[in-house]
């Protein structure tokens, strides 16, 4: 019996001919097992034959044979041509020779392809361009509709409270807030660990201590606390949002949902911008409670300041207008990451990997809108007084 | 007495950007009746589905629901849908997604929702799975669970998109029994877009077959005469399972 783990192997044996040229018998298989090595021992050959030319590969004796095998020989014809030499493949039976001729048809193809045109001329980029100007065109023509049923969906919900999702939107507070609030919280305090340590560096040297709780305090409330909140948030929940509405889109809930009657806006983004807008600033709120813990922390540790002069500190920086600003600036937030998210979902058409697409999008364009939107603010607040 | 119309399309015409789908297709549908709409893939049939049950629009033409050219809420009321993926909200009990659009359109209270749920189910053969999620369901009962809900306000007509596929031979055998037995018992029309030839044969006596290359209606009568009597080649071919002559790509090796 033969032994299993044995590969199959092409046997060469090389016949001078009566003219110049030598017949190389090919014996066994030629197969994916097999073409490595024949390749190799077939160039050898040509290397050696010393002007012998033509070459007759004869495949009388071949056992058997796949396009891995074929490829070796057809390669070994090409090498041998650029160098001059003819190579005359002969005794091509049965298999072998169907495969020969499905690798020359493919051949063929790669020589003359039907209709490729590998020219990439100034005249293809126009339409390229007005293409992508188009698309582009389409997407804010789609997002202005997406804002407009939103707004039409609020107006129903706030004229029939019935149509309005009460048990989703508690179940989503529930799931993107208080389910959030573990990770909101570390990243809180390591933020205000941070935020104490770099600080006290440089305050440390000029005597100024005592200023790093009113630093600590004034930087999360005015900015670092609602934006990194938000970007956790675009990052965990608008990323859910248009997986799960992509998802519904794709196994045709949102269809169902439309025959049925039902708004899918109402029933699927409503829901999701409310939760948002009265979780985030409540997460805002808890990320700088928690920063200014870590904040403490490195002060009572490290910089021998008391708990007392802490909160006296941080009581002094905090204005009401701040926070109030910080909430508006947060809602704001998560109106955008939730229409983003839902928006980006409602797009999903074809498959999974749309899917995956429309969640990694509404995270960039979350974030991106959260730093715009956080600059207008700030200009706002500029010009409010 | 002739039967009444309950669906009827004039002229229907509909495209993706440059591409025509389906041209100038005109179909009546009668009540009580049941329906196979057939096909190749590609031909049109699920597109044709949408613009019956309002979820695409035509680029040209129109649809009749009833007389009446159809608004939203008539065709939330007659027609129930049965959706290919099931389409069954995972994160609800069956029970759940049978309530959702009785609660809607309804002004029945909890306990009067529960008998109508559990009488859907019990249409259905589900009887006692109100409270199990779809994902706790077979293949085959999430087909049912589907249209126990497709069914549950009474529609005067149910489209079903391939309701056998994915199935074994056994529970496709059953839900073409299940859509039999619901079209006897309350006289629902049932409109199936289907692949499956062994359905086609079970199901009706009346058949409405797509083509690619005509954009529309190519052959229309009893699943007999499709297969014996009809005289495009196209159909004979369809019906006898076989290949287009000339048109494999591989190759012999």
């Amino acid at each position: 019996m033969p032994d299993a783990t044995e590969r199959p192997t092409a046997r060469l044996r090389v016949d001078e001919d009566s003219g110049s040229g030598i017949t190389i018998h090919v014996s066994g298989a030629l197969t994916i097992d097999s073409h490595q090595s024949l390749s190799a021992d077939l160039h050898k050959i040509l290397e050696r034959r010393q002007g012998a030319c033509p070459i007759r590969l004869d495949l009388a004796d071949i056992t058997s044979v796949d396009d891995f095998g074929v490829l070796a020989v057809e390669n070994f014809k090409s090498v041998a041509t650029q160098k001059g030499c003819e190579v005359v493949v002969v005794q091509v039976t049965g298999q072998a020779q169907r495969l020969f001729q499905l690798f020359s048809g493919i051949a063929d193809l790669n020589a003359a392809p039907p209709h490729a045109s590998s020219s990439h001329g100034l005249l293809d980029v126009i339409p390229e361009v007005g293409n992508t100007v188009i698309g582009g065109i389409k997407r804010v023509d789609s997002s202005i509709a997406f804002v407009g049923s939103i707004l039409f969906a609020f107006l129903r919900a706030l004229f029939s409270p019935r149509s309005f999702r009460m048990a989703d939107t508690i179940e989503l507070i529930r799931r993107d807030g208080v389910d959030a609030i573990p990770i909101i919280g570390l990243i809180g305090i390591i933020i205000g660990l941070i935020s104490a340590f770099v600080s006290s560096v440089q305050l440390t040297k000029l005597g100024g201590d005592i200023y790093i709780p009113a630093m600590i305090t004034f930087a999360m409330v005015a900015e670092i606390g609602p934006t990194m909140t938000a970007i956790v948030v675009a990052g965990r929940t608008g990323s859910a949002y248009a997986a799960e509405i992509g998802t519904m889109k794709i196994s045709e809930e949102v269809d169902a949902l439309i025959s049925m009657g039902f708004d899918p806006t109402l029933f699927l983004a409503i829901p999701r911008i409310t939760a948002l807008v009265v979780v985030l600033p409540i997460l805002t709120v808890c990320s700088v409670i928690f920063a200014l813990m870590g904040g403490l922390v490195v002060c009572v540790t490290l910089l021998n300041l008391q708990m007392g002069p802490y909160l006296e500190g941080v009581s002094d920086a905090l204005f009401i207008d701040d926070v109030l600003w910080a909430l508006a600036k947060s809602g704001i937030f998560a109106l955008l990451i939730a229409v983003i998210g839902c928006l980006r979902g409602f797009q999903v058409r074809g498959g999974a990997a749309s899917v995956g697409g429309a969640a990694t999008s509404a995270v960039v364009t979350g974030i991106f809108f959260i730093i715009l939107a956080d600059s207008v603010v700030a200009l706002i607040r500029l010009y409010w007084g | 007495m002739a039967a009444e119309k309950i669906i009827e399309t004039r002229s229907i015409r509909a495209r993706f950007g440059a591409a025509v789908v389906l041209d100038d297709v005109n179909l009546s549908i009668y009540r009580h009746e049941i329906v196979v709409i057939i096909g190749e893939s590609g031909c049109g049939k699920t597109t044709l589905m949408r613009i019956l049950i309002g979820l695409a629009k035509p680029s040209s033409g129109t649809v009749f629901l009833e007389g009446a050219p159809p608004t939203r809420h008539a065709i939330t009321k007659k027609v129930g849908v049965l959706f290919q993926n099931n389409a069954l909200f995972g994160s609800m009990t069956v029970g759940e997604n049978i309530a959702l659009p009785i609660a809607a359109y309804t002004d029945l209270d909890r306990s009067a929702i529960e008998k109508i749920i559990r009488m859907k189910l019990g249409m259905v053969g589900l009887a006692g799975f109100e409270n199990h999620l779809p994902s706790e369901l077979s293949g085959g009962m999430k087909k049912k669970a589907a249209m126990a809900r497709a069914l549950a306000l009474s529609p005067s007509i149910l489209f079903l998109d391939e309701p056998s596929s994915g199935l074994d031979p056994v529970s496709a055998a059953e839900i073409d029994e299940l859509i039999l037995h619901i079209n006897r018992s309350s006289g629902t029309t049932m409109v199936v877009v289907t692949h499956d030839l062994a359905s086609v044969f079970t199901l009706t006596r009346r058949v409405i077959m797509l083509g690619k290359a005509k954009k529309g209606i190519i052959a229309e009568g009893t699943p007999e005469f499709l297969k014996n009597e009809c005289n495009d080649p196209f159909v004979k071919q369809f019906f006898n399972r076989q290949p287009r002559p000339g048109t494999t790509g591989w190759q012999t090796v």
